[in-house]
């Protein structure tokens, strides 16, 4: 079994020196044989298996004996880790090209082997929900900055709890600010992350600030005040330093028509396959996680020309 | 004087790796003095012998000469063109072989511990020319006695690279000799170890390696008496080999280059010619006493090993410098291989080119380590010790 190994480990050593082609050929031949029922006569897994249990011997005879007495059993463990770290490395390099992410859509922050430095996986996520297929986002009674008959519109999927929509935020305030009286319409879809304190509550309040007519300014201040904890009070306190009617905000944030305009942003982003935020649509193309403003604004031009 | 190996260790470089070498019946070692030798041709002189005339070819022939008076003198030769260089102690005995006037029905007489190279060409004469092939068992006079009556011709080992026995050659010789046989004397093992006589022994025929002996791989010596070597027709002919041809018949060399078909290995022959100076040097009976004096110490070792049994004589001085050895429930190769790769220690396993013998025992091979001038009682303290490391690794 330490043929299997040997192939693949002397088989890339070999790429980069030719010292270990010979014994990769070796490798080879025997594994060639042993898939085909007869037994390996190079003599490889004899060699390698007293080479290491020679090498162990002079630091501690009895862990060579040891590792020769159950060299076997080693081997198949190897060939099981092997087995399973092929899997994991093709299960992240297909959520890799999927997410942006090895580790799924969850981005927990954690290491990536193909993004080492995390440029592709600037966003919150959480795993997506069965949906009966792609549908194409679109404006339904949302926020929106610009004209309604525009040649190209930009989606946003955003989480004011989100740190990395945060993060996108003054990218996004630039690239409205590149559009100003052109014709490109941006609009605002909230898709609460859950593993995020007071995401839905936030986005829920943010609906009722819609009807307010101060969507953007909450959304403003949410997004600056990710730290603090917030419950019914802080929502209600922060309506009213945005000059809102406390009352019928008080009484939005407990209707279901909030929780309606808010489960239809939701709804949307599910059938749209968004797993994460921010996440936008640029007229029919996705970007997920931060991009910044040169990206967007080079987008948009693209679509406009076209 | 006391011999002392560490005088010698240092002129062979290899051994500054921190190996310990013990496989010096295969391939011994090579001193500078040879090594030199070899590349003093290449940059030097590198031309062809007995051929052109300029300067570098006389030079290249003038040593090539040299080497074959000053093997004559070692073996103590009667003459010098009863030399034939050669490639190895194979090709000495194919030369016999394929050149002597056997007839269907010729007897030919052979040990049970024959090397491959002194089995293999006597069975295709077998079926090439229907000669008769007896075995007698190795060391035993009476057993040859009774077989070499009605035998043509005696093939045998000196000393058996299989255990390191050796055979009483001289009275061998006699017997033979007084039924009417000619005697061929395979000294690859004996001619490196211990002296040889070629006059005393009274052999008509004698080969041996110079790869076992200090000198370069792809070396070897043939001897015939001049009577003998006469009687052979070669049978490998061309350049060199002939005076004068025309394109109907040619007029044959003088011996011994009607024997020496083709561009010879110069560079070899340069070598060989100072691994036999180095032997000389130290002595050959200093060597012998070495080896056995170092086959005893580690006999004592090791014969306490549980389930370890020494072919051959177990008394030692009756192994030359070799101790080969199987261990019940251990195969060879892995016991080997481990000494390797545990303490640099290298030794051979298998059947050693000696398959008939061990397959008429059903014996799965051995393990033999093989001693030599450089070799010392440190060297085969770790030996012993090692052997045991590896067989609480390997048991």
């Amino acid at each position: 079994m330490i043929c299997i190994i040997a192939l693949i480990v002397f088989g890339i050593l070999g790429i980069f020196s030719a010292s270990y082609r010979k014994v990769a050929a070796e490798a080879a031949d025997c594994v060639f044989r042993r898939l085909t029922l007869r037994k390996c006569e190079t003599g490889l897994d004899k060699r390698l298996k007293s080479k290491i249990s020679g090498k162990v011997a002079r630091k501690s005879p009895r862990l060579a004996r040891f590792l020769h007495k159950y060299f076997e059993v080693f081997s198949w463990l190897f060939i099981v880790l092997f087995i399973l770290s092929i899997i994991t490395a093709g299960i992240g390099l297909t959520n890799y090209v999927k997410y942006g992410n090895c580790n799924g859509p969850e981005n927990n922050g954690e290491f990536c082997i193909f993004d080492p430095l995390g440029h592709s996986s600037q966003y919150s996520g959480q795993s997506m929900a069965s949906t009966s297929g792609f549908t194409m986002p679109v404006e339904d009674d949302d926020p929106t900055i610009g004209p309604k008959d525009a040649k190209v519109t930009v989606i946003q999927f955003g989480c004011t709890s989100c740190p990395f929509t945060k993060k996108e935020e003054p990218e996004l305030l630039k690239t409205i600010k590149a559009f100003e009286g052109q014709s490109v319409r941006f609009v605002f879809k909230d898709f609460p992350i859950q593993s995020h304190p007071d995401a839905y509550p936030s986005s829920l309040a943010l609906q009722c600030a819609y009807k307010s007519g101060k969507y953007l300014e909450l959304r403003e201040l949410l997004l600056n005040d990710q730290g603090s904890s917030k419950d019914e009070s802080y929502y209600i306190s922060a309506a009213e330093n945005l000059g809102i009617n406390t009352t019928s905000f008080s009484e939005c944030l407990k209707s279901t028509q909030a929780i309606e305009m808010l489960n239809k942003d939701i709804e949307s982003g599910k059938n749209a396959e968004v797993f994460g935020t921010p996440t936008f649509f640029i007229n029919e193309e996705k970007m997920v996680g931060v991009k910044d403003s040169s990206a967007l604004i080079k987008k948009i031009q693209k679509e406009l020309k076209k | 004087m006391k011999f002392n190996p560490n005088e010698f260790r240092r002129d062979f470089p290899v051994l500054r790796k921190g190996i310990i070498y013990m496989d010096s019946s295969c391939v011994s070692l090579k001193p500078e003095q040879v090594v030199n030798a070899v590349t003093d041709y290449y940059h030097n002189y590198p031309a062809c012998g007995a051929r052109s005339s300029h300067r570098m070819a006389i030079k290249v022939t003038e040593t090539f000469e040299d080497t074959r008076k000053t093997i004559s003198k070692f073996l103590n030769s009667k003459k010098k063109e009863e030399i034939i260089l050669t490639n190895n102690t194979t090709y000495g005995i194919n030369i016999v072989a394929h050149s002597y006037e056997f007839k269907k029905g010729d007897k030919v007489l052979i040990s049970d511990k024959e090397h491959n190279s002194n089995l293999i060409p006597w069975q295709e004469l077998v079926k090439r020319k229907g000669i008769k092939l007896d075995i007698f068992r190795f060391g035993d006079v009476d057993s040859y006695s009774e077989k070499v009556e009605d035998a043509k011709f005696v093939s045998t080992v000196h000393t058996s690279n299989l255990d390191g026995s050796s055979q009483d050659i001289k009275e061998m010789v006699k017997i033979a000799h007084d039924n009417g046989a000619k005697f061929m004397l395979d000294g690859a093992q004996g001619a490196p170890h211990k002296e040889i006589d070629l006059k005393k022994l009274n052999v008509d025929f004698f080969a041996c390696s110079g790869h076992k002996m200090l000198g370069p791989s792809g070396t070897g010596i043939f001897y015939g008496k001049m009577d003998e070597l006469e009687k052979l027709s070669p049978f490998i002919t061309g350049g060199e080999t002939v005076r004068d041809s025309t394109y109907e018949s040619n007029e044959a060399e003088h011996i011994p280059h009607k024997f020496e078909a083709g561009l010879q290995n110069y560079a070899g022959v340069a070598g060989l010619r100072e691994a036999i100076l180095y032997l000389k040097k130290v002595g050959l009976k200093n060597i012998q006493n070495h080896e056995v004096s170092l086959n005893k110490y580690i006999t004592e070792r090791i014969s306490n090993i549980s389930g370890l049994n020494i072919l051959g004589p177990q008394e030692a001085e009756k192994r030359s410098g070799i101790i080969s050895f199987t261990i019940d429930g251990i195969d060879p190769h892995e016991l080997a291989l481990q000494l390797d790769s545990t303490d640099n220690i290298m030794i051979r396993s298998g059947y050693h080119c000696c398959h008939s013998w061990f397959n008429s025992r059903k014996i799965l091979g051995s393990a033999r380590a093989s001693l030599y001038l450089y070799n010392t009682h440190e060297e085969a303290d770790k030996f012993c010790e090692s052997i045991r490391t590896v067989l609480k690794i390997i048991k």
